[in-house]
């Protein structure tokens, strides 16, 4: 129990208590939630929600509560990070052969000369696996990550395919990863939005808010989009001309107003009374939920806030951590964003962009691995890093590449994850896979998978059809589960 | 493995030079092997292009004879013998033009250089050969449509049932089938909404707006049985209606201003729909000829403006727009899918995009059917319909160049600034240039190699100084003149001249008409049989002859040249609108009755589906859709049969016993109590505050948004003037669906409260209690300015009475006066909170102030005002219609 003013009158019962108490999302008009709350969402039509974000069961025992989603805007080179290509370097400078058909990209021209990678590949901790120069520090994380090399998509452009591997279609329409896990299973936070988004300073990926929007789930379930400093939600502060106790007596009023008349029985507007009651708590608790200097010498170290180059995104990874320990279902958190020269869209320089924004992440993402894992969190905690699409083996602009959605490599690490192994392959210049290959649908249904969700299962009735975040149904990658 | 791949590759190419190579050679052998190249050529062809480019002639192009081949096709000469890189047929094949062609195709190797060495020896044709497509694919046989599917509900032709007998007396009809299915389970009508109640939910309901304290009065005042009567009437008459009840419709055309996707371009001039569906409401337009003005007002009327205006309707949907290479084909059938959506959805309250990509699983609407429809649409597009008088065009070029004049001196000095910052940096570039770029670039034009032309671009592009760049290298006194110069341009351009009006509409623009085929698996690039225009073999009797009853039509345009439209959409306009049409007025009363009643007969508004709810009340729905097509097609004609209908009056109170019986109130024994949708707790927060303009149409406003929400607006660009805030503060208080509706930037308060999201039919908003909702309540700069706001109006209005102004602000928020417990409380809170405001004071903390009040009124008692405002605004019943 909080802290709390004597607003509310004494309750007859237990159960008309916890029906009427604002006691966060725990106690919210629960006899109401309680009916609808047996399992996990079912897209019911026309029913106002009370409690929207309560926690629900999943359908199966999940090996993951929590996702961190690290999205590295604009598509890194998986040839210069978690692919090796040698006989790419070989064939460096000459023209693709001919058997590899057609590049076809956004702006990329027939005819271009190969690139190899300036990087040289090393193997790292027991299982071996080869990570470039690039990545030294996530490099010693291997043992812990599942690194699939046969991603596709199914578009060069940007926001299409950032749509795509976000809500598993190309279109904008529909509800994010985050907003189908947060209807899925709720929160677990009482304190802190079920949903956190935390994007780059210089400005949002090309795909924008959609990439996290609720689409035509309710607008509970998308993404909040947390800035910095001490406020990290809209609208978190009382007006500079109403202090704290000052408002803590209005919502006592308020509530107090709100009851007369209302008869015990109304969850709905029950529901509304303790809204602000949970407002008011995070209005307490969010500061310090993302207030760093809690955080020992050592933590801020492991994470590089003590160097400029990896202080900005190392600061997100750690404030990614205190949320999952304060219960955030789902955080999405985006290394780059805005101006192309902060984006890992490198069309025109591979070594300058993909040194510095490597530089920029390295470190913060293995302090974050280590540190997850340190504190025993990174069992039950969904590390996914990953892009739009990756890069070509041809060159533009001499010494860039394009767009390339065909063959790229993502990773998932803790969770449930088989740590230390590699799925997948592309071909010998890192163009297309080869074999086993693995759609967003895919990858969306081993994540829901992994948190307990059965992508068949979790659905929501929008315009006569059962929408899925995998459409008509993805593999779950059975081999990537440990 | 690799080695191995490699070795196989070389193989391969071995291959294909013994295969091929030898054959070449027999072709230049002699006459005999030209003839065969000649046969080959024509015969891939025959295969491969003659779908798209036989009778169908797309792009113009016919490649059935030699002699149409010669004359090319819209995009130019098609083959220039003796020059296959020159020819564009050529070009197209092997994707040096987009799309590669054969779309939905694919040419092998082999047979590309038959084509090339085809072209290159001549492109000989014999004179007598015409080439013939195959037969077109059949259709696939789809699923049968039975009887048994004919006759469901939301198909079957409309009969006006007969109105059941009732042991109660009713004079609205509406009532007697509601009664006669309370009767039937065992249960009673409430009671009857008191005045006040009643006059607070017509009014937000019809208007969108909470009751004055004059009307509230004066309803109160009027004992004339026929006073409720003359409220409706009032409300139906007020321009208010309009735009509540068009906001409605434009959810379920998902009107916004922009694009959608990353770029979300603005779409300027996208108001004037808007304005014509306000028009159109408040007029009473027939409903029948508001949807065939939406689908083919340009074929109705063309040269008036407002008809192209309706077509909006077609292209309101999200539309993706983006550089680069595209798939035109895919691009294309986005752009017809998003009118499916339009058409379907929202007139028909049928979801056949299911049937896109095969035959719907759960109505009974083949795949054929869902390109049949979309055939009405084949040749159509975005057309901006401009037609300026030269007085009109004369003098928005002279303010044109007037606002140019003005901004001149300010950019000629912004250039100024940046110019010697891009020299350096871009001489810093060319010094750094690796020696290779560098050599290409120094050598003259002319004598560069096609290596050297290739590494000269690239340099060229390694060259550019981007915007960024220029402003990291600023020294700051550069830097803050420079952002001095672009915030007054910025401010000069918030005053640039109106643009000369056009309508963003749809005509029939694409000739020749494509031919439309099925998609396999709903993929532009896998074409089927080819389809033409027909409705959907669910609605048409058994053994309907397939045309579509469609006349072209013949439009004069302005510069005297004659255009045929072909009357598809026409056609399919007066379809949707016949009288028995069984869907388009049973969806419409539907939708009426949704958002009197807070739920509709059919739950799910947009889905009469099987996927859908089945109606509560069927008869009463086939009642209301009759009732609605006899009164020619007139909404405010359905808005006053349900309004004043005794369902619609009853009070929303709670009976447990009747709880139990239908928890749900399916049968509507209570009135639904309803939550303010997003705009209308907005809209009345500033009616209430005063602060509201009333003014109807005209361009979106942008308000002042919170810095976290600008960030959102994407930009690679400088960041400095995505959202230029309207100049008037006026104009920063009108209705919420004046505001701008940007598809990926909404007001956290609108989107709070469950505003929809813009990229697809609505046609029941979600209602969700959260507590992002109580933050932006109490805590957001618009809600305390607007606190602010009517303290200072209720000081203005009761000066010195603390007792009447709580009754005025009572009555002004929720149309009633507070009860004495009500009274008690709220003075207490007042005294209270101003003792607990004279500590901050005393502490020199700051406090809410209200302007322009008599100094003599003490400071901290109109700070508490200001958040009694606050809490009264917050209140659940100022957010519920009872």
């Amino acid at each position: 129990m909080t802290k709390r003013g004597n607003h509310i009158p004494a309750a007859q019962d237990r159960r008309e208590f916890l029906m009427r108490a604002g006691n966060g999302f725990g106690g919210l008009a629960l006899s109401y939630l309680m009916a609808r709350d047996a399992q996990a969402a079912d897209g019911q039509v026309g029913k106002p929600i009370a409690n929207p974000l309560a926690p629900r069961q999943p359908h199966f025992k999940p090996k993951a509560k929590a996702v961190i989603f690290l999205f590295m805007v604009g598509g890194p080179s998986q040839m210069e990070t978690f692919d090796p290509k040698p006989d790419l370097d070989r064939l460096h400078g000459q023209q693709l052969p001919p058997s590899f058909g057609e590049i076809k990209s956004q702006f990329v021209k027939p005819g271009t000369p190969l690139l190899g990678s300036a990087w040289k590949f090393k193997k790292y901790g027991q299982s071996g696996i080869e990570v470039s120069d690039l990545f030294p520090h996530v490099a010693t994380c291997v043992d812990d990550m599942a690194v699939i090399r046969s991603c596709y998509t199914d578009s060069f452009v940007h926001a299409p395919a950032m749509y795509q591997m976000m809500s598993g279609r190309v279109l904008a329409a529909h509800p994010s990863l985050g907003s189908w896990v947060t209807y899925g299973l709720g929160s677990e936070s009482e304190n802190l939005p079920a949903y956190c988004v935390m994007t780059q300073p210089e400005g949002l990926p090309e795909g924008g808010a959609p990439m996290w929007g609720p689409g035509y789930l309710p607008a509970v379930y998308q993404g909040t989009q947390l800035r910095n400093g001490s406020t990290p939600i809209l609208h978190l502060a009382p007006p500079a001309e109403m202090g704290n106790t000052q408002q803590r007596r209005l919502l006592d009023y308020l509530g107090r107003m709100n009851e007369i008349g209302m008869g015990s029985q109304d969850s709905e507007l029950s529901a509304r009374i303790a809204s602000y009651e949970l407002a008011y708590r995070m209005q307490q608790h969010a500061p310090e939920a993302v207030d760093l200097t809690r955080e020992s010498k050592e933590t801020r170290r492991l994470y590089g806030l003590d160097d400029a180059q990896t202080a900005e995104f190392g600061t997100r990874c750690l404030l990614a951590r205190r949320m999952i320990e304060r219960g955030v279902r789902f955080i999405l958190l985006f290394s780059g964003g805005g101006p192309v020269r902060v984006q890992w869209d490198a069309h025109d320089n591979m070594v300058s962009n993909h040194e510095q924004m490597c530089r920029w992440t390295d470190k913060p993402i293995a302090g974050l691995l280590k540190d997850l894992k340190g504190r025993g969190l990174l069992d039950t905690t969904l590390v996914v890093w990953g892009s739009e699409f990756g890069r070509t083996a041809v060159s533009e602009n001499g010494k860039g590449r394009d767009h390339n959605p065909l063959g790229f490599t993502m990773w998932m690490a803790g969770g449930g994850v088989k740590g230390g192994q590699v799925i997948g392959q592309t071909d010998e210049i890192g163009y297309r896979t080869v074999g086993e290959r693995y759609h967003p649908r895919d990858i969306h249904a081993t994540m829901l998978h992994l948190l307990g969700l059965d992508q068949m299962k979790l659905t929501y009735l929008h315009n006569g059809r059962n929408e899925r975040l995998t459409d008509f149904g993805g593999n779950v990658i059975e081999k990537l589960i440990g | 493995m690799k080695y191995k791949r490699v070795l196989k590759l070389g193989l391969f190419i071995f291959a294909v030079w013994l295969l091929f190579g030898s054959r070449i050679d027999a072709v230049f052998s002699g006459g005999q092997g030209d003839q065969e190249l000649v046969q080959q050529a024509l015969a891939i062809i025959e295969s491969q292009c003659l779908q798209c480019h036989g009778s169908d002639r797309m792009s113009g192009l016919d490649l059935r004879t030699r002699a149409a081949l010669m004359s090319g096709g819209s995009r130019g000469e098609a083959v220039v013998p003796g020059d296959s890189a020159g020819s564009l047929l050529f070009r197209y094949l092997t994707g040096k033009e987009s799309p590669r062609m054969p779309l939905g195709g694919e040419m092998t190797a082999d047979q590309i250089e038959v084509i090339r060495k085809w072209i290159d020896s001549g492109a000989e044709w014999p004179a007598d050969a015409a080439l013939v497509a195959k037969p077109a694919e059949s259709l696939p046989p789809g699923k049968a449509i039975t009887d048994v599917m004919r006759d469901y509900w939301a198909f079957r032709k409309l009969v006006r049932p007969e109105v059941p007998k009732v042991s109660r007396s009713f004079s609205n009809p509406i009532d007697a089938f509601i009664l006669s299915e309370l009767e039937s389970r065992g249960l009673t009508p409430s009671a009857p909404a008191d005045k006040r109640t009643l006059l607070r939910r017509v009014t937000i309901d019809l208007t969108g707006l909470p009751p004055t304290i004059e009307e509230t009065r004066s309803f109160l005042a009027d004992d004339s049985p026929d006073a409720y009567r003359k409220v409706v009437d009032r409300l139906l008459n007020s321009p208010r209606y309009g735009e509540r009840w068009g906001q409605h419709w434009l959810d379920v055309v998902r009107f916004a201003e922009t694009n959608g996707f990353e770029l979300d371009q603005d779409r300027e001039q996208a108001w004037r729909y808007r304005d014509y569906v306000i028009r159109s409401i408040n007029e009473d337009k027939p409903y029948d000829r508001f949807i065939l003005e939406q689908l083919a007002g340009d074929e109705i009327a063309p040269d008036d403006f407002e008809m192209r205006v309706a077509t909006g309707f077609l292209r309101a949907g999200p539309q993706h727009v983006v550089a680069g290479n595209q798939d035109l084909a895919v691009n294309r059938q986005e752009y017809l899918t998003e009118i499916m959506f339009g058409v379907s959805n929202g007139i028909m309250g049928l979801t056949i995009g299911c049937a896109r990509c095969h035959d719907h699983k759960f109505d009974p609407i083949l795949q054929a059917d869902y390109y049949r429809m979309q055939a009405f649409f084949a040749s159509s597009d975005n057309l901006d319909f401009k037609q300026p008088t030269k007085e009109q065009e004369a003098a928005h070029k002279a303010a044109m160049d007037a606002h140019k004049q003005k901004l001149k001196p300010i950019t000629d000095q912004i250039d100024a600034i940046e110019k010697p910052y891009k020299e350096k940096l871009k001489a810093g570039k060319r010094a750094r240039l690796e020696p290779e770029y560098a050599r290409a670039l120094e050598k003259e034009e002319k004598l560069r190699t096609d290596d050297e032309k290739r590494l000269a671009k690239d340099a060229q592009s390694m060259l550019n100084v981007g915007w960024d760049e220029v402003l990291a290298a600023l020294n700051p006194e550069d830097k803050e003149r420079r952002a001095a110069l672009r915030r007054q341009m910025h401010a000069i351009n918030l005053y640039q001249p109106e643009p000369l009006p056009k309508a963003l509409a749809v005509s029939d623009i694409i000739s020749p008409v494509p031919a439309m085929h099925l998609l396999k698996g709903g993929d532009p690039h896998r074409p089927g049989a080819e389809v033409p225009p027909r409705f959907l073999t669910v609605l048409m009797p058994k053994d309907a002859p397939p045309a579509a009853g469609i006349t072209p039509v013949t439009i004069s345009q302005a510069n005297g040249e004659t255009f045929k439209s072909t009357g598809r959409r026409l056609a399919l306009g007066k379809w949707l609108t016949r009288p028995d049409h069984p869907l388009t007025a049973r969806v419409m009363v539907n939708r009426l009755w949704h958002h009197h009643f807070g739920k509709g007969i059919v739950a799910t508004p947009n889905d009469f589906g099987r996927n859908g709810q089945p109606p509560t009340h069927p008869e009463l729905l086939d009642w209301l859709a009759v009732e609605f097509v006899e009164n020619d097609w007139s909404l405010k004609h359905m808005h006053r049969l349900m309004v004043l209908s005794n369902v619609y009056r009853q009070s929303s109170g709670d009976d447990p016993a009747k709880s139990r019986i239908d928890p749900d109130n399916k049968a509507l024994w209570r009135m639904n109590r309803q939550r303010l949708d997003a705009e209308a707790i907005r809209d009345s927060v500033l009616a209430v505050s005063g602060r509201l303009t009333e003014q109807i149409g005209g361009p979106p406003i942008r308000v002042p948004l919170e810095p976290e929400v600008y960030d959102t607006i994407f930009t690679e660009y400088e960041a400095d003037n995505l959202w230029p805030v309207h100049p008037d503060p006026r104009q920063h208080t009108r209705r919420s669906l004046y505001l701008l509706r940007k598809r990926n930037v909404k007001l956290p308060m609108l989107v709070a409260f469950d505003a929809p999201d813009l990229m697809s039919s609505c046609g029941a908003r979600s209602v969700s209690v959260h507590a992002l909702q109580a933050l932006t309540m109490i805590n957001s700069p618009f809600m305390f300015d607007q606190s602010k706001a009517l303290a200072a109006r209720l000081f203005r209005e009761i000066p010195v009475n603390n007792r009447l102004r709580i009754i005025r602000m009572y009555e002004l928020a929720l149309g009633r006066r507070p009860n004495a417990q009500e009274l008690r409380l709220t003075q207490d809170f007042l005294t209270s909170q101003a003792a607990v405001i004279r500590q901050r004071i005393g502490k020199g903390e700051p406090i809410a102030k209200v302007d322009n009040l008599p100094a003599t009124i003490d400071k901290s008692t109109t700070a508490a005002w200001v958040e009694l405002c606050l809490a009264t605004m917050n209140l659940n019943e100022f957010i519920y219609v009872r």
